[in-house]
């Protein structure tokens, strides 16, 4: 008798919850809907700035979501393939690309301020994604541990052994830094000597960190001199610490570039809109996305403030086609395991 | 059956315990319920209470039958065996909880408070919480909070159990004078005969989750109507019925006895304060009625009570409990019982008496 | 006749069983739309391909050698760290019990802070106080002269030992040290006049009494050690230390396989209900084990002998050392700047000016004043809210108490699962469901809530235990019903209780960051957000600053909690 009532009284409750759960989505047709990754909507990102300044410029309202981190903003956009919601997706980076591409969500645009912009960085050749800020990863030094000398030079010096313990590097298995790591060792060595070059590594790291934070974090505590980031990170001490301290280390195999890139999603009714939109985050929002994200701008025209000096472009950029990526990651986070854990 | 009063009978079953109890209480009435533990007493209070539920039977309170009703609406109040008293209110706010359950003014709450406070004889200490009370003390506080209720049945489970026995005897002097003052019938749980045979109007003997027997405390003492309820309601000496043709011995009349022994386990029963010892074997024992005599019994055990001395003594392989107004001079005394202080059982249940004399007794 | 009867009985047992058994619907709603519901989608992947239903995933996951090896490192770090923890908490639970000596309120309520503060902050603190370039070591490098730092105890599996007694010791020493308290101390007297030593009597009569309470407290910080992550990776020194949590973590956010990472986390679950389920029958046996004193046992007013007051002195120097050790190098570092990085960092109120706007702040320290008021607010709602949906868990709970209480695992089960897989559900509720503000607020609300459910249970459910029955007995014959009794016994008598599940939850809530981010979609900040994204822009004074004032909010109001029990009756 009580287990009956019990039994009743939860398929009441689920059904109640499960209308909840399938309703979806509301169309609000009269806004154009932008879905970005949850640090560039914040007070914090360059988001809001933006949106303000092209509602103010085109009278076309937007609405920005916040749609969790980038990995969680792509599982959405695809989720929502049947029930879409956006029209404009921004922050999908080149390496994750694939998926986006697989599932035949995006439209291509082929934007007029692409002309702005280096063909180095325009990595969807069919502008089903435009880039609108980089980066490149490198190693930064802490100036105060380690001499003008000491500093390493190359990807392959930095095994040399005199910096045991001097090193943190981060899991490519939990962070998209760490991760940038694992492909630029690999852009550099090419697959058969990557390995290599991380098992010898293994000695000179003082600890491989969960994510990027924890590694910086140690890093200013003096744990070690050398750490793994972007090659902008010194710019923000510039700029509010005045201080030069932390720079960052050019190395002689070239550095591994992670690009985000727009795009705009074929269900969208409201292309023209859209594409404004796009093009406006390609010109003017530009040097506003540089400074909140401490990333370059990808429009060449951009002129940036004089603390993006510390943040030195490599002579040379390496990048990994998408599609080599999507089908080699979980090997290649398989290999790096079992070399890093044995 | 009784309008006024407390009827049941109650039927409940548990894993390895049947209870199926009638008996009845007189109002105002205070009834003592006794028997071994484990033999069902405070289940029956609980089942009474409303605390557990019932399988079958019928209560009736005041002709009422209350069998049905929750246990808030039953006007049945019950002080448990650890007193209960709510350690987060003072001893007044525990006593008027009833009363402000009734949504009594304030001051009537006061007034009656200190009235429940004189009657228990605790004035004065309506600010006190309760763990600054001791045992004696809470448990009058817990039987004002019962009385404030103002119900029309009064259950005490083992109320005195845990106090000292000084107290204990003051208290079930209380206990009784409170009960005369306020007239409330009154079921009383103890496994202490002793302080059901000086409190109760009526004992309800119980065993095994049954009545045994039901009635005065005279009559269930003199004349328990089992071999269970005589040597539990006191103590005694259990012989088997074949001992008497040895042991009879008939003065001054010379008709033999007529012995009908009966199928079944035959016994007889006496209690010690009925034996007579005679230490000097020289001479005879001091009784001229027919009585059954043990002789050259040796005694094992003699404890000073203060008006007797009690003594075990060992007959032939028995043990025989006797009180002696002396401590016996000789380790070999003789022992003799009256045959109408002689009670007997068969298979446990008591028969009238078998043992007949001509001469009559 | 019969039937009659029979309907008799029924009717009696409503009149109460009908108003409990209402009771803890409300909670069961939360726990199922918040919790159970996201959690069995999100595993129900494990099953599901492109080709249909499949068994074969979880049977690989269950039969591959990597994952087999993981999990028993798992085990192994997560046994290791509990017999330590228990190692340094046993004695400082002695103590406790036994003497009353100065500061032992303080670190009862200090004992709490580390469970509240997020991981990446006790990291910090580890790696300043500990680290190579710690306070630890650059004192005993300028003390005896030395070039390299001579305490490595960081990067290496000592270390995550290390962290995780830190992080772990003080819950099992205040949740024993206050059974111990209540334990008659007869049987110990009984024990030594029938001859036995003090130590033989306290492994044949004390250890096996506790030994419920050490179980109990055991197998709650093993469920921590176990799904333990940032610790493990960043103090252990790299992959060599892998958890079954990392792995989860990448198959779901790296490779984007929630099907292996659900199966994963099945792996995962069912260990920790295995465990749970144990737990639950310990603290079940607790609660029957013992006649709970009422009143704690006279405390003999400090240690008699020279040698216990060297131990008392002893512990809570080093105790001390170790829990204020790493939260105090997260306070020191928040006063510290300089206005440049070269230059030596001195005594400067520059993050706390810049948070109250006395000074224009830099990056994000001009959202954190919002961001504690926010999450001050939304704590005290989860405080307010949980303890009313506990407490009606405990009521189902206790009127159904001797069979195997489903209810209570129901609501323990929120400890045991990932945060990772948590994060998987909340993700999937915040797709489904899209609005405004008012509903960020309250999904994250609702989602504390969830979280603090385990914590809140666990505080309450043995003082109800404790209650006797004949209490409720009788106030229902004084003619009380069971709604009045509620209010008028049961619940005065769970005030203490319900206050320390109440701090607790405002704690759990003020420290919660991975399901607010991701139930808000940033439209609501709190502390901690604001926390990681200081960090995240290179500002970690500003972030210890945050860091310092949440560790502030939480000891007043776990000194206030401390006090609080300390003046409650009935105990």
């Amino acid at each position: 008798m009580k287990k009956h009532q019990f039994v009743c009284v939860m398929v009441a409750i689920l059904t109640l919850i499960f209308p909840l759960f399938a309703k979806g989505s509301q169309e609000k047709p009269s806004e154009l809907v932008v879905y970005a990754y949850d640090a560039f909507c914040g007070d914090w990102g360059p988001g809001p700035a933006l949106v303000e300044e092209f509602e103010k410029q085109s009278g076309i309202k937007v609405n920005l979501v916040s749609a969790g981190d980038a990995v969680e903003m792509m599982t959405k956009v695809i989720s929502e393939k049947e029930n879409p919601w956006a029209d404009v997706v921004i922050g999908i980076t080149d390496d994750m690309a694939q998926k986006v591409y697989d599932a035949k969500l995006l439209d291509p645009y082929k934007s007029p301020m692409l002309e702005t912009i280096p063909a180095f960085l325009q990595f969807d050749a069919q502008h089903r994604l435009l880039p609108f800020d980089y980066g490149n990863f490198a190693f930064v030094v802490d100036t105060e541990r380690m001499s003008e000398k000491e500093r390493p030079t190359s990807l392959a010096s930095l095994t040399e052994s005199k910096y045991k313990g001097k090193v943190i590097l981060i899991d490519p298995r939990t962070s998209s830094v760490g991760l940038g790591l694992l492909l630029w060792t690999i852009e550099a060595f090419g697959e058969d000597n990557y390995l290599a070059w991380w098992k010898s590594m293994k000695e000179n790291a003082l600890t491989i960190t969960d994510g990027w934070s924890s590694a910086y974090g140690l890093f200013t505590e003096g744990e070690a001199p050398l750490v793994l980031s972007y090659s902008t990170s010194p710019v923000y001490h510039v700029t509010y610490e005045d201080t030069t301290r932390y720079q960052t280390l050019l190395f002689s195999e070239g550095h591994s570039t992670t690009i985000e890139g727009v795009g705009l999603l074929a269900s969208s009714k409201k292309k023209a809109e859209a594409k404004q939109f796009i093009d406006f985050l390609l010109s003017d929002a530009q040097l506003g996305i540089a400074l909140a994200n401490s990333m370059y701008p990808v429009n060449a025209t951009i002129e940036l403030p004089a603390a993006f000096d510390w943040a030195p472009k490599p002579q040379k950029s390496l990048s990994m086609s998408s599609e080599i990526l999507a089908k080699n990651l979980d090997r290649w986070l398989t290999e790096w395991t079992q070399v890093m854990s044995r | 059956m009784a309008d006024n009063g407390l009827t049941c009978s109650l039927k409940a079953s548990y894993k390895d315990f049947t209870l199926d109890a009638q008996f009845s209480v007189q109002a105002g009435e205070l009834a003592c319920i006794i028997g071994p533990s484990g033999c069902g007493k405070s289940t029956t209070l609980q089942l009474i209470a409303g605390l557990f539920a019932q399988e079958g039977g019928s209560l009736l309170l005041n002709g009422q039958d209350i069998g049905q009703k929750p246990v808030h609406q039953r006007h049945i109040a019950m002080v448990f065996q650890d007193y209960a008293l709510f350690p987060h209110m003072n001893v007044e706010q525990n006593i008027a909880y009833p009363l402000k359950i009734r949504k009594l003014s304030r001051a009537k709450r006061k007034e009656r408070v200190a009235r429940l406070l004189s009657l228990v004889a605790l004035e004065g200490y309506q600010k006190r919480r309760s763990q600054e009370l001791s045992g004696g003390e809470r448990q009058r506080v817990a039987l004002a909070r019962a009385l404030a209720s103002d119900p029309q049945l009064l259950l005490l489970d083992e109320p005195l159990s845990a106090l000292d026995a000084k107290l204990r005897k003051h208290l079930r002097e209380e206990i009784r004078r409170i009960h005369d003052e306020t007239g409330i019938t009154t079921v009383y749980v103890t496994h202490d005969q002793e302080e059901a045979l000086s409190i109760a109007d009526r004992i309800i003997v119980m065993h095994a989750g049954r009545v045994m027997q039901e009635g005065k405390g005279e009559d269930i003492y003199h004349n328990p109507a089992s071999l269970f309820v005589a040597t539990f309601m006191g103590e005694g000496t259990t012989l088997p019925y074949s001992l008497i043709p040895k042991t009879l011995v008939n003065p001054g009349a010379s008709d033999p006895f007529v012995f009908k022994p009966m199928e079944g386990k035959h016994t007889i029963f006496f209690r010690p304060e009925h034996v007579l010892v005679q230490d000097d074997k020289n001479l005879p024992l001091a009784e001229y009625l027919p009585h059954l005599s043990f002789k050259q019994a040796e005694v094992q055990s003699c404890e000073f009570q203060g008006d007797h001395y009690r003594l075990a003594c060992s007959w032939e392989g028995h043990t025989i409990l006797c009180h002696s107004s002396y401590r016996p001079r000789t380790p070999m005394v003789t022992l003799g019982v009256r045959i109408n202080r002689i009670r007997e059982y068969v298979d446990g249940e008591s028969i009238a008496k078998r043992l007949l004399s001509p001469v009559g007794e | 006749m019969d039937t009659g009867n029979e309907q008799m009985r029924k009717a009696n047992n409503l009149q109460y069983k009908r108003f409990y058994r209402m009771v803890p619907l409300p909670s069961v709603a939360v726990l199922l739309l918040l919790f159970f519901v996201p959690l069995f989608f999100t595993l129900s992947s494990a099953f599901i391909t492109e080709e249909g239903l499949t068994f074969l995933r979880v049977l690989e996951v269950f039969t591959d050698s990597y994952t087999v090896k993981i999990m028993l490192f798992t085990l192994w770090q997560a046994t290791l760290s509990t017999l330590f923890s228990l190692l340094v908490a046993l004695p400082g639970a002695y103590l406790i019990a036994t003497y009353s000596f100065r500061g032992k309120r303080l670190i009862l309520a200090l004992s709490a802070i580390p469970f509240v503060i997020p991981s990446i902050l006790v990291v910090l603190g580890f790696v300043i106080f500990f680290g190579n370039n710690g306070f630890l070591n650059r004192m005993l490098m300028s003390l005896f002269n030395l070039s390299e730092p001579p305490l490595k105890i960081l990067y290496s599996f000592k270390a995550i030992i290390l962290a995780h007694t830190f992080y772990n010791f003080p819950i099992i020493m205040s949740l024993v040290s206050s059974y111990w308290e209540h334990l008659d101390g007869n049987c110990e007297s009984a024990s030594q006049t029938l001859g036995a030593n003090k130590v033989q009597t306290f492994l044949r009569v004390t250890l096996p009494r506790l030994l419920p309470a050490i179980i109990s407290a055991a197998s709650l910080v093993f469920l921590f050690c176990f799904n333990s992550f940032a610790i493990i990776l960043v103090l252990g020194g790299g992959p060599q230390y892998t958890t079954m949590e990392v792995e989860i973590y990448r198959q779901a956010r790296m490779l984007g396989n929630s099907g292996a990472a659900a199966a994963l986390s099945l792996f995962s679950i069912l260990t920790t209900t295995l465990l749970l389920l144990w737990y639950n029958a310990s603290q079940r046996r607790l609660a029957r084990s013992e006649t709970y004193q009422n009143s704690k046992r006279l405390l003999e007013k400090r240690p008699a002998t020279l040698s216990g007051k060297l131990l008392a002195l002893f512990y809570t120097v080093s105790s001390f050392l170790f829990i204020l050790g790493p939260i105090a190098s997260v306070v020191i570092r928040s006063f510290m700047a300089s206005s440049s990085r070269s230059a030596t960092e001195s005594f400067s109120l520059k993050w706390y000016r810049q948070l109250l706007s006395l000074e224009r702040a830099t990056g994000h320290m001009g959202s954190a004043l919002g961001a504690l008021t926010n999450s001050t607010l939304i704590a005290l709602l989860v405080a307010l809210c949980t303890v009313p949906v506990a407490l009606s868990m405990c009521i189902a709970i206790r009127r159904r108490e001797g069979k195997q209480s489903f209810l209570e695992l129901l609501g323990m089960l929120p400890m045991t699962v990932s945060s990772v897989i948590i994060g998987l559900g909340y993700y999937l509720i915040s797709a489904r469901l899209r609005g405004g503000l008012a509903l960020s607020y309250t999904l994250v609300v609702l989602a504390h809530l969830v979280i603090a459910i385990p914590f809140v249970l666990r505080t309450i459910l043995p003082e109800y235990r404790k209650i006797p029955l004949s209490y409720m007995h009788s106030s229902l014959t004084l003619g009380a019903g069971p709604v009045k009794t509620f209010l008028l016994i049961e619940l005065p008598l769970l005030k203490g209780a319900m206050f320390t599940g109440a701090i607790f939850a405002f704690a759990l809530s003020m420290g919660e960051f991975n399901a607010t981010l991701t139930l808000a979609n940033s439209s609501i900040t709190t502390l901690p957000i604001v926390m990681y994204r200081l960090i995240g822009s290179y500002n970690f004074q500003g972030a210890c600053a945050l860091g310092t004032i949440l560790i502030g909010v939480c000891t007043i109001v776990f000194i206030v909690s401390e006090f609080a029990k300390g003046g409650s009756y009935g105990r």
